[in-house]
């Protein structure tokens, strides 16, 4: 005897969830071979289904996106600070996460201050001075060392990201490198500021992180690079934690590579990512 | 001095990470239990700030967006407790009682591809109207399901009710739509209007719902 489809009509919206048992899932599908009614009712679910699905796609915009960025790194500063001062992790990876803060503090000051070494005590009364261009280049390493998923990936919605940057964040195509663009984010740095990230990838296997800032706040001049003077202008270079980094600003705005490469073609890269004055 | 004072920052991880890769969704199914886009946006960041500081009682391996759902939803809750707003909604004039379920074949097919028919636009805002005017607890049962696609178990646990709740949830939500849509269908002359809905599989009666919902009934 067939399944009536009065019994078919009560499995449909399960059957749509994948939430059958195996026998009824049989009985369903046997049934619709041959019932037209039965069918059509599981297309007319299924199309109301696909327009609940149209209705709710609502995308974050990029400033939301940038405010949630910025208010989860908040976050785990201040629950890294509330661990040091209680010395109880708040969270079961705060350990590894504060190991990874100590080692880099360390490496940090054993490059600049080696009497300082080791110290990771609490946080001193001028701690929130304004970050220099070294830190935010520390963070533009950390960025490219482990990149969060690009917020968009073409090219032309670049400058939605200029009110957060607070400088054109245009760079140069750089496809006669051989570079491909995977896509941009905003990143959070301190002091409210944001700068864009555009990755890429060069000759299909280099990893290429650009960085687009505005460099009033942070100054021009890297400690922790040298300069080195490509044609008439200044591009300062380096090696930090393994990778490649070149700084230059252009015309007020601070450009930045991270990548695997040398120094040479990272500062070839940064200086034909700004454009020309 | 340091650049860093002794605030260097530990880096975002994995779970940072993944957790972001869910934004669209949080902030999508947030714009549905708010209904206004600055109240989303708000709710989401509550949330994934309770996240951050949760995240030792998330278990890897278990459905890091249905986790998250759970917070957004328990954060509602708290944030936008259920009042005047709701009871509006639901003793409206759509608080009629519902049929379950039968739409004739022609029905169907009238309402089945609205797209051939040039007529998307027009549905698609009533489905949205629609959905936005069904009670909170079976709108989200609804989005989580049909746009989130987690499992009834999934649902139950962000819901905080048992599976079969959530089933039943899901139905009435589900029909609520259907019918709303197939009113919608007769207001646009594309299906027969003595075409009803039969109501002869029970009807759900939302005004008794409600009352219960109270504790009135």
């Amino acid at each position: 005897m067939t399944t009536p489809c009065r019994t078919v009509a009560c499995l449909v919206e399960t059957y749509l969830d994948d939430e059958l048992e195996p026998s009824q899932l049989l009985e369903v599908e046997k049934h619709t071979t041959t019932c037209t009614t039965c069918r059509e009712r599981i297309q007319l679910d299924r199309a109301i289904r696909m327009g609940v699905r149209r209705s709710v796609d609502t995308k974050a915009s990029v400033s939301f996106r940038a405010r949630v960025t910025h208010s989860m790194t908040a976050e785990r500063w201040a629950s890294a600070e509330r661990a040091a001062a209680s010395g109880v992790p708040t969270w079961r990876a705060v350990g590894l996460a504060v190991a990874a803060t100590v080692a880099a503090v360390m490496g940090l000051e054993r490059q600049n201050r080696p009497e300082t070494d080791g110290v990771a005590g609490p946080v001193q009364a001028n701690a929130s001075a304004s970050v220099g261009l070294d830190a935010m280049i520390d963070q533009f390493v950390d960025w490219h060392a482990r990149p969060l998923p690009p917020e968009i990936t073409n090219v032309n919605d670049l400058p939605g990201f200029e009110p957060y940057v607070g400088v054109p964040v245009r760079p140069r195509a750089l496809a006669p490198f051989g570079a491909k663009l995977l896509g941009g984010r905003i990143l959070p740095v301190r002091e409210q500021n944001c700068a864009a990230m555009l990755q890429y990838t060069l000759d299909g296997s280099h990893r290429v992180s650009i960085y687009v800032f505005d460099p009033r706040r942070v100054g021009t001049h890297p400690s922790k690079l040298h300069a080195k003077i490509i044609g008439s202008a200044p591009v300062y270079v380096g090696q930090i934690k393994g990778w490649s980094i070149a700084a230059a600003e252009r015309s007020g705005v601070g450009y930045a590579i991270a990548s695997d490469l040398g120094d040479d073609a990272s500062a070839e890269l940064a200086l034909a990512a700004a454009p020309a004055p | 001095m340091s650049f860093f004072g002794k605030k260097r920052p530990s880096l975002p991880d994995a779970f940072e990470a993944q957790t972001l890769e869910h934004l669209d969704a949080l902030y999508a199914v947030s714009c549905r239990l708010t209904k206004a886009p600055l109240d989303a946006e708000d709710l989401v960041q509550d949330t994934l700030v309770k996240a951050m500081r949760a995240r030792g009682q998330y278990e890897p391996g278990t459905n890091l967006k249905a986790w998250l759902f759970k917070i957004l939803h328990n954060t509602f809750i708290n944030k936008y407790r259920r009042g005047g707003l709701e009871r509006l909604v639901l003793e409206g004039p759509d608080a009629d009682p519902l049929a379950d379920g039968w739409v004739s074949a022609a029905s169907m097919r009238a309402l089945r591809d609205p797209e051939s028919q040039a007529l998307r636009p027009l549905v698609q805002e009533e489905i949205h109207k629609a959905l936005d005017e069904l009670p909170e607890e079976f709108r989200l049962a609804v989005v989580l399901s049909d746009v989130e696609e987690l499992s009834y178990k999934e649902i139950a646990e962000v819901m905080g009710c048992p599976v079969g709740t959530v089933m039943s949830r899901l139905h009435r939500g589900r029909r609520l739509l259907q019918k709303r849509l197939y009113d919608h269908a007769v207001y646009l002359g594309i299906a027969p209007a003595d075409d009803a809905l039969s109501e002869e599989a029970g009807a759900v009666d939302i005004a008794r719902y409600r009352a219960r919902k109270r504790g009135h009934g």
